[in-house]
């Protein structure tokens, strides 16, 4: 399983540095977009993968998912959220200076 | 405590100088009176402590952890060259006041020259190693301003940088030299770490260098001699003080310091006595055919220094001991010169010496102070001059005959210079006459620093027994007999009269061409180079840095892939579980889809066709976070990207065409990407193969429910365990969109749709709005315990903002999304102040358990979910005002109201 998550990962990483590199404006907001979201499933995969172990006490019967990755990425996925709506500002910006 | 009284005066003297005013009372030409005075009592007070021969010792922990203490020595030797420096600073500030009576920028300069002094005294008394580098450094920056004090002309600019780039990479060169020296030692104490013998020591060799470096960029000597007669540019206090008498021997003065310790080291003797002889021969030529007073006062002084280094390379005790007498009597000879040539300068408006001719005659004061410092210059008996020679030679001689002949030899060339440059200014017949007075004042100044010099060489049997015996014994230089005036007859005193002889006879018959003096070696070496550095600098900036941002961003992420790629490739790479079990299939179809997706995100040509498949993309994922056992990931996940879509729907309409679609990279591009993929892939394979420690997680899960009365813990990591972090990270939110704020102005655009068109759209979108707001609230009140929690019902709420803004209603002002932001983050730090009333550190959770009538599960109130209140109306305002600048506004349908 690891290692179709592995190559789910290098393919969002690839796609995410090909969309940089292609160079418009749409084509970075996407770039980052995608690398983030690798960045966001490495962290994840880190806790290790369980499924049906949310970690929530109140129904826990067995091992639990790793909360701490968890907690990393809610907070970067927002974080992350924040960048691109920053820099969809700074795009329209840029567009209203132009005639 | 006389250590720390030295070092703090000129500190608050700096203070006292800034203070004063023109115009005022305490005027700055008055203030240098008061500082002269206390500063030449604090001389006394130097000369005092010598005599006690004792040394005092004053340390005070500063890096504890680091070994590294504020440690202060006050030891005869040391007294020697703090009874300099303020003996220096007397008729420096002196001439200062009167000089620049009518500058604005008199009281700057003496508080200047104060500091100065306090960093230069602070480097004398230094004992401990990083201590000592901190002065040290401190006289380089202060340096640099004093040379640069007339700072609008350009090529005094450069003359302070060059000088400040010179001391500065030496500066570098002996930190590295004291790191080493720490490590071969392990002493944190100039004293103890030159106490002992370590020319045996296999760093050595290393530790002599870099500290040579140093003390050679310091003190001029070859190959960083070049700096010095530039920083003549300099008013004439400054060149005095710094350049002559305090500055330019913190170099010596660490060489004789390291001397008894590394002095046995073959290296040693050589190699500072190649340079000081190098050093000597580079100034009398480059000054050979100087017009310029000055220039020609500045290579004699280079040349001294290029003595002493010739003394602390010998490095035996009878070297030490002439080290000391040699350097009290330049000080004694030069300040008086220089402040002479200040006078005459003054005077005369010029100091060049053709129009100086016979200015002695002319200006007597003046002229008496210059003619005995010459003979001192000269060594003639029984002038402090001569002792400091006769001692050198004595010390050369009982090295090798040979070196004390080529030492003999280097006197002669200096002694030739200064007659043959200062030979106009006794010229008679056919006078300049000086094109106005300089003040009697100007002109009794040099005869303070002289009549020094002569009431010490007529008191010469106590100023042996108090001051230079001592400091010779202090510094190693301990022969047992004292220093005397007369050193009887022997081969040092012929070697000295030849040198008088053979000096005379050259000064006056070599010929004088026109030519102008030669271009300096160094000088024209360093110009060169620092133009090749910035030229290649320049270059690179352009070659690497002025291009599109892809390629841009190519050399950079190529880079990093190079870095990352060799050790990632260099192990074994582990093979990872290539079987999927059937429980698998569903995610690892999800995983292939989400790979699918990325790459088709990668393939699209259009910008429909790439919106389409960043949102499929962004659901794959959030279904994987779902299916992997993170509901309050996938909630977010899939909130965040539906608001993007939203977001990047409507920005993507205003930007210009080809912006605003889809490229195709080039191949170099998509290789570039397909291997940086494959590094990232196996970047995870082989990261998961690590054996991780126990997790923190562990206790997180142990901790959830009895500490902080919360079921998920993800909720409860986020708001109490790790609380802090998340109020940085609500605060980051709030900062940017203040700087959405700052950046777009809202303007009316036309909508993307037209809601009015489609009843359907906008009823719907109006019916969905209550429940929205519904199920917010209800998120955010069961996240403790289930999924949900501030994040996921702030994103909620923004959705819900989002659909308003879409059907066409009026949409919430600006006003509303900084009230949110304010209230929330007013509230999360509110919740984190609860506990520091009551004495626990901030944000720690406080819980309350409220008697509830009933048989319901007992409820718990704490701070945590005040935070996580916060939380959610700092995301929510966040979102707002993002969607209200981001989202077009519907032109409403009915103009009339405004």
């Amino acid at each position: 399983m690891e290692l179709i998550i592995a190559i789910a990962i290098g393919a969002l990483t690839a796609a995410g540095i090909y969309r940089l590199l292609a160079g418009s404006r749409l084509d970075l907001l996407a770039g980052i977009l995608l690398l983030s979201q690798a960045a966001n499933l490495i962290v994840f995969a880190s806790g290790g993968l369980l499924h049906g172990a949310a970690p929530l006490l109140h129904d826990a019967t067995g091992p639990l998912a790793d909360p701490l990755p968890q907690a990393l990425v809610l907070t970067a996925i927002v974080i992350g959220f924040g960048i691109l709506a920053f820099l969809l500002i700074l795009l329209q910006r840029d567009s209203d200076n132009r005639p | 405590m006389a250590p720390l009284f030295h070092l703090l005066l000129p500190a608050l003297l700096a203070l006292a100088a800034v203070s004063s005013r023109r115009g005022w009372r305490w005027s700055p030409s008055a203030a240098s009176g008061v500082i002269a005075a206390l500063a030449a009592a604090a001389a006394g007070a130097a000369l005092w402590s010598s005599a006690q021969g004792a040394s005092v010792v004053f340390s005070h922990p500063w890096v504890a952890p680091l070994g590294v203490d504020f440690a202060l020595r006050l030891d005869p030797f040391r007294s020697l060259f703090l009874g300099l420096v303020w003996g220096t600073t007397v008729p420096v500030i002196l001439y200062s006041g009167l000089a620049f009576r009518d500058d604005p920028r008199l009281a700057g300069l003496l508080a200047t020259l104060l500091l100065f002094a306090a960093c230069m005294i602070g480097l004398i008394l230094a004992d401990d190693l990083v201590l000592f580098f901190l002065f040290w450094e401190g006289t380089s920056v202060l340096s640099f301003l004093l040379i640069g004090w007339n700072h609008a002309g350009a090529e005094a600019r450069r003359k302070a940088s060059q000088a400040l780039l010179v001391t500065g990479l030496g500066g570098l060169a002996l930190l590295a030299g004291l790191v080493l020296l720490r490590f071969a030692t392990g002493a944190g104490s100039l004293g103890a770490a030159f106490g002992t013998d370590l020319s045996a020591h296999p760093l050595s060799t290393a530790i002599i260098v870099l500290i040579a470096a140093g003390a050679f960029a310091k003190s001029a000597q070859v190959p960083f001699h070049f700096w010095l007669p530039n920083a003549m540019a300099g008013p004439t206090p400054v060149s005095a003080f710094l350049h002559s008498a305090t500055m330019v021997k913190a170099g010596v003065f660490l060489l004789a310091l390291a001397a008894p310790a590394l002095g046995a080291h073959p290296l040693w003797t050589p190699l500072l006595v190649t340079c000081g002889m190098l050093t000597v021969a580079a100034a009398v030529r480059r000054a050979w055919n100087e017009t310029d007073l000055k220039a020609v006062l500045a290579a004699t002084t280079l040349a001294a220094l290029g003595h002493l280094t010739i003394l602390a390379g010998i490095g035996t005790p009878a070297a030490l001991k002439a080290f000391v007498v040699f350097l009290l009597a330049h000080a004694l000879y030069k300040a008086p010169m220089f402040l002479s040539s200040g006078a005459l300068e003054k005077a005369y408006g010029s100091r060049d010496l053709r129009r100086l001719r016979g200015a002695v005659f002319c200006l007597p004061i003046v002229g008496t102070a210059m003619v005995v410092s010459m003979a001192s210059l000269l060594g003639l008996f029984p002038l402090p001059g001569f002792v400091g020679k006769e001692y050198f030679l004595k010390a050369a001689w009982a090295q090798s005959p040979a070196l004390a002949i080529a030492a003999a030899l280097s006197l002669a060339a200096v002694i030739a210079l200064a007659l043959r440059g200062l030979a106009p200014l006794l010229a008679r017949g056919d006078l300049n006459l000086p094109a106005k007075s300089p003040g009697t004042a100007l002109q009794l100044l040099p005869w303070i620093s002289a009549a020094a010099a002569l009431a010490l060489t007529a008191s010469f049997p106590w100023l042996s027994q108090s001051v230079l015996t001592p400091a010779a014994a202090a510094v190693g230089g301990t022969t047992g007999a004292s220093v005397e005036l007369w050193p009887g007859w022997g081969p040092s005193l012929v070697l000295s009269l030849a040198a008088l002889l053979i000096g005379g006879v050259v000064a006056f018959h070599a010929a004088r061409p026109a030519a102008r003096p030669p271009a300096s070696v160094g000088d024209t070496t360093y110009q060169t180079l620092l133009d090749a550095l910035g030229r290649g600098s320049r270059q690179l900036a352009s070659a690497l840095q002025d291009r599109p941002l892809a390629t841009h961003l190519g050399l950079v992420l190529g880079a990093a892939g190079l870095l990352i790629a060799p050790p990632l490739l260099a192990g074994p790479l582990p093979l990872p579980d290539l079987r999927v079990d059937a429980a698998d299939t569903v995610p690892a179809v999800l995983a292939l889809l989400t790979a699918l997706s990325a790459a088709g995100a990668a393939t699209a040509r259009s910008r429909v066709a790439l919106l389409v498949s960043l949102g499929l993309t962004g659901l794959l994922i959030a279904l994987l976070y779902a299916y992997f056992s993170a509901p309050d990931l996938a909630l977010t996940q899939l909130l965040t990207e539906t608001i993007l879509l939203v977001l990047m729907v409507a920005v993507l309409r205003w930007l210009p065409k080809p912006h605003g679609t889809p490229r195709r990279g080039s191949p170099l591009a998509a290789a570039g990407a397909l291997s940086a993929g494959a590094v990232v892939t196996m970047l995870v394979i082989k990261a998961k193969a690590l054996e991780f420690t126990p997790p923190v997680s562990q206790f997180f899960a142990e901790r959830s429910l009895p500490d902080a009365h919360g079921a998920n813990i993800v909720n409860v990591i986020l708001v109490d365990f790790r609380a802090l972090d998340t109020f940085g990270e609500i605060t980051v939110l709030a900062v940017a969109a203040i700087g959405a704020a700052a950046l777009l102005r809202k303007r009316r655009r036309p909508a993307v749709f037209d809601p009015t068109r489609s009843t359907l759209l906008s009823t719907a979108l109006r019916l969905l709005l209550p429940p929205l707001f519904l199920f917010a609230a209800f998120l955010l009140l069961r996240g403790h315990n289930h999924p949900g929690g501030g994040f996921i019902a702030a994103l909620v709420a923004a959705t819900a903002a989002a659909f308003i803004h879409l059907s066409g209603r009026p949409a919430p002002s600006s006003r509303l999304d900084s009230a949110l932001l304010v209230t929330g983050l007013s509230l999360a730090a509110l919740s984190g102040l609860f506990a520091v009333a009551a004495g626990r550190p901030f944000l720690t959770g406080l819980w309350i358990k409220p008697d509830l009538p009933g048989d319901g599960p007992p409820l718990h109130l704490g701070t945590p979910l005040l935070f996580d209140l916060g939380v959610f109306l700092t995301v929510l305002g966040f979102a707002l005002a993002f969607l209200r600048r981001l989202l077009p506004t519907t032109p409403s349908p009915v103009p009339s109201w405004n």
